[in-house]
């Protein structure tokens, strides 16, 4: 992780210089998280995948556009996503009120059984849009409350409590399934 | 709710300080209501992630997008720079190119280009140099004239010195072919004969 940073660091600076092939590196190495966080906090919807991909795409057009604005370069992850969250909550104030909800995308994958994937999605798609992002930037990115912090632009305790209310909803939601399913 | 000393769900991000962690660790080898508390949150996460990750459907452009790569000319000025063979090539290619502009252009259309403010100079200047050059052709065909009439003039002598070789020589052939023709009625004469 730590080797990961100084390179990141490293192909950030190649940037700053006008190293285009750099960025695309970069970009490489962080698309698919962009591109799944969006999709998790825009929720399944219709074209939903359509719109994460879009927003990806903007995501690092600005963030190539601001990298010298970036102080840290090793912090170029929580950064990144903080831009992420801004495009994606630019999304959310364009959408209009009776785009929502126009129907659920379902995943193909079957490496978990279909009932627990059905039920982890409605679940997540129950929470507020604060607590979805708490619980998609933790348990699927992995940030730590600090870096959520930085990109959420909210203190840690905040953070926790909506990450913590929203796994308690989860929990008491999925417990009927994950019984049968994972448990 | 539970008994543990520290939030459990922070000892399951891994958000406490050591001495707090292992507090939680201790804790939970003897509280089995805490143990179960935290399987349940681990269970919960462990739930969530049966959604799994999805591959990007298309890659992020880049650089292949008009409107995220640097101008055509930049591009290229970068690239050339970053290869030896290139730059090597480019500068064969605008030597040949200086070279060809270099014999085709015509000479006055560049001197009265590059140097428009000497044209009057110029043109002044030039016909000096015509008259000169005018003076000089006139010279150098006087000159030549004068020696094509004296080499004529001794062509013409000679012819003349040869044609009186020839004829002395075609007189001298007469003489004697009559002298001949004289031996011989001579000698044909019966003896007795006096003429």
């Amino acid at each position: 992780m730590i080797f990961r940073a100084v390179e990141d660091a490293d192909l950030i600076e190649r940037t700053r210089k006008g190293d285009v092939e750099s960025y695309n590196l970069l970009i490489s190495r962080w698309e698919k998280r962009v591109y799944n966080y969006l999709l998790r906090i825009l929720g399944n919807r219709l074209g939903c995948r359509e719109d994460a991909l879009d927003l990806s795409q903007d995501v690092f057009l600005k963030a190539y556009q601001n990298i010298r604005k970036l102080e840290d370069p090793s912090r170029f992850g929580p950064w990144l996503f903080r831009i992420a969250h801004n495009e994606a909550y630019s999304l959310f104030r364009k959408r209009k009120p009776e785009d929502e909800l126009t129907g659920i995308e379902q995943t193909h994958d079957q490496a978990y059984p279909v009932e627990l994937r059905l039920a982890a999605s409605t679940a997540l798609e129950k929470l507020s849009p604060e607590q979805r992002e708490a619980v998609v930037l933790k348990i699927y990115q992995g940030f730590k409350f600090e870096e959520m912090a930085q990109i959420l632009e909210c203190p840690v305790s905040t953070i926790k409590s909506r990450l913590y209310t929203a796994l308690e909803l989860l929990k008491n939601q999925l417990a009927p399934v994950r019984t049968r399913g994972v448990g | 709710m539970n008994c543990a000393p520290f939030d459990l769900r922070d000892y399951y991000f891994e958000a406490l300080p050591s001495e707090q962690h292992r507090a939680v660790e201790e804790h939970l080898g003897r509280c089995e209501e805490c143990a179960g508390e935290l399987a349940r949150v681990r269970l919960t996460s462990l739930a969530l992630t049966a959604i799994p990750e999805e591959e990007i459907p298309r890659r992020i452009a880049f650089v292949s997008d008009k409107v995220f790569a640097p101008s055509p000319v930049a591009r290229w000025w970068q690239s050339l720079w970053v290869s030896g063979a290139r730059m090597a090539a480019a500068s064969m290619a605008l030597l040949a190119v200086a070279i060809l502009v270099h014999a085709f252009r015509p000479q006055t259309t560049v001197v009265s280009s590059l140097n428009p403010p000497h044209v009057v100079a110029a043109s002044v200047d030039q016909a000096a140099v015509e008259a000169a050059v005018n003076r000089a052709v006139d010279k150098a065909v006087s000159v030549t004239e004068a020696r094509y009439d004296a080499k004529l003039k001794q062509i013409v002598a000679e012819n003349a010195r040869q044609k009186l070789i020839i004829e002395r020589a075609a007189e001298t052939i007469d003489v004697m072919d009559l002298r001949g023709r004289a031996a011989l009625v001579a000698s044909n004469r019966p003896p007795g004969d006096g003429q």
